[in-house]
């Protein structure tokens, strides 16, 4: 009590003594003149404004005693916020770099793509050299263009070839991206004239890998297609680049236009637009552009292609992240709608003391500050854990989820996501603080006091709107769970699909020959039966053969075949040598393999195409025809079961001839081995090659179950966070759940008591409480599936051969979810079945 | 004659016309209302401290910690020029209310 007030009293008291009171009695007249003095304190501290710092620690410390007290509310609660917030702030760590975070380059609302469509409808951000060329000359919307040329090169560090992508960038690149090394320099205007550019900037995750990460790297050279280039310059960890423009290996571009050759170089371009200019004056001012007189067949390429600007953020945003996102917000909702039901339920529990607080003289807006700074303590305190959490646990997450070779690096405690997490906090504290207050605010004192009687009972609106928030937290949960489901099936099919071959143990190296290297095919045939015979002694290796393509290659229709009819369609042929089939594991279904005799022409074809060119005749000692062998018949020795060439695509037509029909076609390799390999056994493959031609580029090298991982990352990745965010949000809806039937057991005892006595078995309690869990259950069960209808269809383009309303994925949610609802409702059931009749009158 | 409640509001006003007169702690100012109303307004003695805050809060007053007659410290109240003008609308305000209750009256 403040110093002057002791005083006054004081004075009072003196006062009345000389008047001649007892001294007791003075001071009881003294006070009752003063006033309640517990009262004019509290008025006192109110006048100091909501922020009284004394008044909040009061409040904080008597909220965190009730807290203790309250240990299982508070628990829960904690244990409801800390799983949302951290997960949706982990899952904003995985996302947000791509969908929100801001792009890392400076003024990127005016760098863009330069690329095109055309009437087909294909378009493409890849430009030729004569073109930026005639940009320059001919217009002056852009200030500067930064271009890079995506190049083949061999790379080779310490006498070890790597796999490593070489980009030549332009003059004004770095500056135009604003990128600059952190260690070194970047490129000097001098060092992009030819003779000149043997320098190179790497990033720094290349300076890790292959060059420990050495402060004197610097310096210190590596063969580019066998010329020594000197590292200048090491990137920022974590330095993005737009898509195209990502490389290890950055060179510079020597600008040089090849009059013979109007394709080279190509190109991506990124313009920066001059300050003013709209991309529709620069779209406006770019198909103005007149192109220098080309050969015909030159000309082809270009005709009816109009421009297109793409601004840089605008690329490289799958969906995936969207849809995760999608998850992990309603995985908060949730959350939140969760711990809003417990501080309601808290709430009803406490009716009696606030209604005694209101009787005696407490006013409405000081128990609902009290409410507020309850939840504000919740919520600091999970945010608080969530931070720590952040701190230590993110980082291994990340690395789980994205692999030990993370091509990016996060920052994942930075002030974003400490905002993010508090935001998040601060929301859910808001919310949860909002339906108590609202209630409050309408509160009557005298049904509070009165409830506590014997007739305690919830009253009809308050049931309503716990059972609402349940039967939404239901509904979002099964959204979730027809989410993941879908995944779940899709990936499942990706992992059941019948490549045609088995994978395990195969390998595959592509081999690609650096410009200017040109052999005979005899030469070319030699060479390959070289590789062959080098790469066989590894140890490890079963065998080994050679192609046009190898395994796994993707869509190629290189050539034409008759049909039938006459006609000719697209079919996929591959030149392989002899022992082929026997390496890659094709499966003969009819007739034999390759006799792999000079001079025989025979072909081996796929069931597709037995089907498509053949019906139902046995294809065998009929020939096939192909457009560009003009009248050489193939005669059909063998059919082999039909192998794909994309995971996700049917297999067409295909055939294979013997590798010495055209040699020029052979590129590939196919290894097989005991077991699937290490990583780093590529490196070997990749030292046999260098060791047997040092010319030769040898950028991928996989195993083919590596490929198929990879190929599957996107799914690999939303399979697994929706897994974990789905299983979460099961978690809280049976908690959430279980409140509130055990609420209502609580309250209804003496109504369930009362049923007992007039006839009532246990087993009817017990159905009656199951029943009221699954009443609500069902009614989540349907606006989820209404929810999940309109929802998934934003998956489609994730699905593997997977229909987004598939009905089995939609029953199967609904049941589990049905069974986490008995399974949550069963402990309350069962306490009201075993309801003690006795006992309970006793009390009351 | 029986002692009445003070008029709801009327609290600041009264505490701002006592301490026109010049700086008082809070037991003077109490005394005073007391003594001018001569033992008529029942002023519960303790309210006028939230008074008293709520208009340092407002500006209208400001405190300062002095010596008081008997030589114990206490807090001294004081107009600031935003009470004088305060002190004048009130005044005027009540002075108009006063004339409208009383025309009321009289014309009944």
């Amino acid at each position: 009590m403040a110093e002057e007030m002791r005083q006054h009293l004081d004075e009072l008291t003196k006062a009345n003594i000389a008047a001649g009171m007892e001294p007791e009695e003075a001071r009881f007249a003294a006070q009752r003149r003063f006033g309640g003095i517990a009262q004019i304190e509290e008025r006192c501290r109110d006048e100091h404004g909501f922020v009284g710092l004394d008044l909040l620690s009061k409040d904080v410390l008597f909220v965190v005693r009730s807290l203790c007290r309250a240990r299982g509310y508070s628990l829960t609660v904690l244990f409801t916020l800390i799983l949302g917030i951290g997960v949706t702030a982990a899952v904003y760590e995985i996302t947000a770099w791509i969908i929100f975070r801001a792009s890392p380059y400076p003024t990127s609302e005016q760098l863009f793509f330069l690329g095109f469509n055309d009437k087909q409808g294909s378009s493409g951000y890849y430009r030729f050299g004569f073109q930026l060329q005639a940009y320059r000359e001919q217009t002056s919307v852009f200030s500067e263009y930064a271009a890079v040329e995506n190049s083949v090169s061999n790379v080779v560090v310490g006498g070890q070839p790597v796999a490593a992508s070489v980009n030549n960038v332009s003059t004004d690149c770095f500056r135009t991206l604003g990128i600059a090394p952190v260690l070194g320099r970047a490129f000097l205007p001098e060092e992009f004239r030819a003779g000149a550019n043997n320098v190179v900037v790497i990033t720094d995750l290349f300076w890790r890998k292959h060059l420990n990460a050495a402060r004197d790297a610097l310096g210190t050279k590596l063969l580019i297609d066998k010329q020594a280039c000197v590292i200048v310059g090491v990137l920022e960890q974590g330095q993005s680049f737009p898509q195209y423009f990502g490389a290890d290996v950055y060179r510079p571009l020597v600008f040089k236009l090849d009059p013979a050759n109007v394709f080279d170089p190509t190109l991506e371009i990124i313009g920066r637009l001059k300050p003013g200019i709209t991309r529709d004056m620069a779209l406006g001012a770019l198909s103005t552009v007149k192109l220098p007189p080309l050969q015909e067949w030159e000309s082809v390429f270009f005709v009816d292609q109009r421009p297109i600007l793409t601004n840089v953020t605008e690329l490289n945003r799958p969906d995936i992240y969207w849809v995760m996102f999608a998850a992990a917000a309603l995985l908060f909702a949730i959350a939140c709608l969760n711990a809003m039901n417990l501080t309601l339920i808290r709430l009803l529990g406490r009716r009696r003391e606030l209604s005694i607080r209101f009787a005696v003289g407490g006013s409405r807006w000081q128990v609902v500050r009290l409410i507020v700074v309850e939840n504000l303590v919740l919520s600091l305190f999970a945010c608080l854990v969530v931070m720590m959490v952040a701190r230590w646990c993110f980082p291994p997450l990340l690395t789980l989820l994205n692999g030990d070779d993370s091509s990016f690096y996060l920052n994942y405690w930075d002030w974003r996501t400490l905002s993010f997490i508090c935001g998040l906090s601060l929301f859910a504290c808001v919310v949860t603080a909002l339906a108590p207050a609202l209630r409050l605010s309408r509160a009557n004192i005298n049904t509070g006091l009165k409830d506590g009687g014997p007739t305690i009972g919830e009253s009809r609106r308050a049931g309503r709107i716990r059972n609402s928030l349940v039967i939404f937290q239901a509904a979002f949960a099964v959204i979730l769970l027809t989410g993941t489901g879908l995944m779940v099936r899709s990936f499942d099919k990706l992992h059941r699909v019948d490549l045609g071959f088995n994978p395990d143990g195969k390998m595959k190296v592509s081999i690609q020959f650096p410009r200017g290297y040109e052999l005979r095919p005899e030469e070319r045939l030699q060479l390959f039966e070289r590789l062959q015979r080098r790469l066989s002694v590894i140890p490890g290796v079963e065998a080994v053969s050679f192609g046009q393509d190898s395994l796994l290659e993707g869509e190629d229709s290189n050539v034409h075949l008759q049909m039938a009819d006459g006609t000719f369609r697209p079919a996929a042929n591959n030149f392989v040598s002899a022992d082929y089939q026997q390496t890659a594991g094709l499966v003969i279904k009819e007739g034999r393999w390759l006799s792999g005799k000079r001079g025989v022409l025979e072909v081996v074809i796929n069931e597709a195409l037995a089907k498509a060119r053949f019906g139902d005749k046995d294809p065998i000692g009929q020939s096939i025809r192909v457009q560009v062998t003009g009248n050489l018949q193939f005669p059909v020795v063998g059919v082999v079961k039909n192998v794909r060439e994309t995971m996700r695509s049917s297999p067409g037509m295909h055939f294979y001839t013997a590798a010495w029909n055209f040699p020029p076609g052979i590129n590939a390799l196919v290894l097989r081995l005991g077991k699937d390999p290490k990583k780093e056994f590529a490196d070997v493959v990749r030292r046999a090659i260098y060791e047997v031609d040092p010319n030769l580029i040898s950028p991928d090298i996989r195993s083919i179950n590596q490929e198929v991982t990879d190929s599957m990352w996107a799914e690999n990745y939303a399979y697994t966070v929706l897994k974990g965010l789905a299983a979460v949000a099961l978690g809280l809806t049976v908690v959430g759940l279980f409140s509130v039937i055990a609420y209502t057991v609580n309250v209804r005892m003496t109504e369930l008591g009362v049923r007992l006595a007039v006839g009532a078995s246990p087993s009817d309690l017990n159905l009656l409480i199951l029943l009221r869990g699954l009443a609500a259950a069902a009614a989540g069960i349907t606006i989820g599936m209404v929810g999940a209808f309109g929802l998934t269809r934003f998956m489609r383009s994730m699905l593997f051969e997977t229909n987004p309303f598939d009905p089995f994925v939609y029953l199967a949610a609904a049941l589990l979810l049905l069974a986490a609802t008995f399974a949550a409702c069963w402990l309350p059931a069962r306490r009201a079945a075993r309801v003690d009749v006795v006992k309970l009158l006793r009390t009351d | 004659m029986s002692k009445m409640e003070l008029l709801q509001g009327t609290l600041d006003m009264l505490v701002l016309r006592v301490l026109s007169g010049g700086p008082m702690h809070g037991w003077g100012i109490a005394q005073r209302i007391q003594i001018l109303s001569k033992d008529v307004l029942q002023v519960e003695e303790g309210s006028i401290y939230p008074a008293l805050y709520r208009m340092e809060h407002k500006g209208w007053i400001k405190a300062e910690w002095g010596q008081s007659d008997n030589n114990r410290r206490a807090k001294y109240y004081e107009l600031t020029k935003e009470g004088h003008k305060q002190l004048a609308t009130e005044s005027k305000d009540w002075i108009r209310i006063c004339a409208a209750i009383g025309a009321i009256m009289d014309s009944a």
